[in-house]
């Protein structure tokens, strides 16, 4: 389904429809992180996914007008090219090791382990995510909020260029934390 | 008991993403993106019960919540967008 | 080297290249940011199998469950969701900037006036 969906989004031309479909695929995403137990992702993802950046897109679609060009419907080039890479990953894809077996590498990292094991009582915290994030990797996260106060000041210095018109996309940055 | 609600969900999303996708007007689509969501709400709720972890219902809480000010952000873009200008036939033969 | 062990990644790998084609195929500039987002959900969902764990359930302690998936890749993922909202959001005021200048969004179109400037 998440597939019917991106698909979708090549087919429609008209850009406020495919904003709707977006929104879709986001939510659709973030079912798929609960299934595979990541309920903090899924939980961002349909914050920031389906609601952020459906209304970033609307603001600017307003802006910039909502209908795409008609093109040839497939453009043979860019299908090989990805036909290619497509086949070259599904290739290197057999080596990484199988899905949900609990005897990947990946489990048994000394700082998996310790972060599982430990968090509950270091950190006083039964979500290990959020401890992690917070405490454990709190530098991390504080980088990433420069990252998101840098995007934002880009935005408004694009923004604020513009003769008048408001400052649609501005708002909607600020909402995005 | 679970399972049977999960599937019969996942039968309901598809026939709202079938909407979506043949959907002549543009507000067919809303009205299938608000209505997925909703689907997703109570997916998440009976995925929580089914999967042993009944605290899910807070994520579905707050999807219930986006989904409304989703909707929200939609209808003002009807209202402030020129999509009143864009008529029927530029939405009605748009696949 | 079953066939089913890897059908999540090779799912990730068939989002990842429509998100891939809309990037570079079509020429509208919305669309590409909108094939860039495809392209940034298949790499979530690609570290989050990751950290899957048959059986498992999620990260949350509870006296209950003993098994627990991976936290460490939810976490990257999390950064990386809301440092692609500020890619995004970036990206699509240039968009609106780029708009302004040209009166189009559509590549082609630009790469005319560009063209004949």
């Amino acid at each position: 389904m998440l597939a019917v969906a991106a698909l979708l989004v090549v087919r429609l031309k008209n850009l406020f429809t495919v904003a709707m479909v977006t929104g879709i695929y986001s939510l659709l995403s973030a079912a798929f992180f609960t299934l595979l137990d990541a309920v903090d992702v899924a939980f961002t993802e349909a914050a920031v996914g389906a609601g952020v950046s459906t209304v970033l897109m609307l603001g600017t679609l307003s802006l910039v007008g909502h209908q795409q060009k008609e093109h040839k419907t497939v453009q043979l080039v860019p299908l090989v090219i990805v036909t290619i890479t497509g086949l070259l990953l599904m290739y290197g894809i057999l080596d990484i090791p199988p899905f949900g077996e609990s005897d990947n590498p990946i489990h048994h990292h000394e700082t998996t382990v310790h972060y599982l094991e430990e968090s509950g009582h270091e950190t006083g915290m039964p979500n290990v995510v959020t401890s992690i994030l917070a405490s454990y990797r709190g530098y991390d996260t504080m980088g990433e909020t420069t990252v998101i106060f840098t995007a934002m000041v880009g935005v408004l210095l694009l923004m604020s260029g513009r003769k008048g018109k408001g400052s649609d996309c501005g708002e909607g940055d600020r909402n995005g934390r | 008991m679970f399972v049977v609600a999960t599937v019969s969900l996942a039968i309901a999303m598809m026939l709202v993403m079938i909407r979506a996708m043949v959907g002549p007007t543009a507000y067919d689509r809303v009205l299938a993106l608000n209505s997925f969501g909703t689907k997703t709400v109570l997916l998440i709720a009976v995925l929580g019960f089914l999967m042993g972890r009944p605290e899910f219902l807070d994520l579905a809480l707050v999807y219930a919540l986006i989904n409304f000010i989703g909707t929200i952000a939609v209808l003002k873009y009807f209202e402030i967008g020129d999509l009143g200008k864009a008529s029927k036939d530029s939405f009605g033969n748009e696949l | 080297m079953n066939a089913v062990g890897f059908l999540n990644y090779w799912f990730v790998v068939v989002l990842m290249m429509i998100g891939f084609y809309i990037l570079i195929a079509q020429g509208n500039l919305v669309k590409k940011i909108i094939g860039l987002n495809i392209f940034q959900t298949s790499v979530f969902i690609l570290y989050i199998s990751m950290g899957k764990i048959e059986g498992a359930t999620a990260p949350i302690l509870n006296s209950n469950w003993s098994v627990y998936s991976n936290p460490l890749p939810h976490v990257l993922i999390l950064t990386a969701i809301v440092v692609g909202v500020a890619t995004s959001a970036l990206g699509l005021s240039l968009v609106v900037r780029i708009h302004e200048a040209y009166g189009s969004v559509e590549e082609d179109q630009i790469n005319e006036m560009d063209r004949s400037v």
